[in-house]
């Protein structure tokens, strides 16, 4: 682990008052930028948002949320699940689609037309939604040819398909 | 008959089951507990002060609606956290694409100082506004680490990723923010 990895995985603690830099840890901020940046970016960070902390009314939000369960107790109302259950059924048909038809041909571009079709539709999906659409699709199914599982990727490599599907 | 009220040091997981076993009090404390680090955390993610306090409502409501989901494997708050985070992405959704970055009264300068202050303020909005930009995962795993140090384990478990992929989620966050506010 090089100085600067180690440095960076105290941060948190240090900065949270929980752990303290060593002398040698503290000659070597002194001296890396990058580092010393790191360090006030987290030691900022920790300040934000106190004030926020502070002034929230715990009692009040515990009525309300109290009260809201007692009145309605179940989960999304029929006529809620209804009104995305049918964009949703379009989505996870046409995702099955796309895995059906597995690997492209060299050069062919259909899967990837199709997933880019399908981007604007699933943009309008919230997270619930998009988990559940998720959980209908068959995991065996998922396998990119000569990968048996993300597992097996590079940290690299994870991070450049991460960076791809975050945009 | 009346629940006795729970103990105020009893775990997150003994006041779960005592919630699930009826006892309405348990969830009030889980409440006090966690509602503030949580509306923290939304605040620091980017979302508006005005809508701190209902955000953090309906993620208890939601998180009690689900507890069935909560296994104890992560934390009772990164699970909080991580419904939070999923709430405000829907209204970031529904926000076509907006964090809007509040004024209020205690982000005003102090008539003592105001140079500081502002300066102060400046720094936090432009860090609040780089962090409310990046991508979900680079954001949550960020202020989980280093807002509320968690370990990667733990922020891999609540955000259901490897710890090795929440190590790089973090390091491009950090990247990104140095960038930002360089």
């Amino acid at each position: 682990m090089t100085p600067c990895s180690h440095l960076s995985d105290r941060m948190p603690a240090v900065g949270r008052g929980t752990a303290h830099w060593s002398p040698a840890d503290e000659d070597h901020l002194a001296g890396c930028r990058d580092c010393s940046a790191e360090w006030n970016l987290v030691q900022a960070t920790a300040g934000i948002g106190l004030e926020v902390e502070r002034s929230l009314d715990r009692d009040t939000i515990a009525s309300r949320v109290k009260a809201v369960l007692e009145s309605s107790p179940a989960g999304p109302s029929p006529a809620r699940r209804a009104g995305w259950l049918v964009p949703l059924a379009a989505v996870a048909a046409a995702l099955l689609l796309l895995v059906w038809k597995g690997s492209p041909e060299p050069g062919a571009d259909g899967p990837t037309v199709v997933a880019a079709s399908l981007l604007p539709e699933l943009e309008t999906l919230t997270s619930a939604e998009l988990e559940s659409m998720l959980q209908l699709l068959p995991r065996d199914g998922m396998a990119v040819p000569g990968l048996d599982s993300f597992e097996d990727l590079t940290e690299a490599e994870v991070s450049s398909v991460l960076e791809d599907l975050e945009g | 008959m009346t629940l006795p009220s729970p103990a105020p040091d009893a775990s997150d997981a003994m006041l779960v089951s005592s919630y699930r076993a009826g006892d309405e009090q348990a969830a009030t404390e889980l409440v006090r507990r966690h509602a503030g680090p949580l509306g923290r955390f939304l605040y620091s993610a980017g979302a508006p002060r005005g809508e701190i306090e209902d955000l953090v409502q309906e993620t208890f409501i939601r998180a009690f609606r689900a507890l069935g989901g909560w296994r104890g494997e992560a934390t009772f708050r990164s699970w909080l956290f991580r419904i939070g985070g999923n709430l405000r992405k829907d209204l970031y959704r529904r926000e076509r694409g907006k964090v809007v970055i509040s004024i209020v009264d205690g982000d005003l300068a102090d008539p003592a100082d105001p140079g500081a202050e502002t300066e102060a303020g400046d720094a936090e909005d432009r860090i609040r506004r780089g962090i409310g930009s990046l991508p979900r995962l680079q954001r949550e795993v960020f202020l989980m680490r280093a807002q509320q140090g968690l370990e990667y384990d733990e922020i891999a478990t609540a955000l259901k990723t490897t710890p090795g992929a929440a190590r790089v989620h973090y390091h491009h966050a950090v990247k990104r923010l140095k960038e930002m506010i360089r």
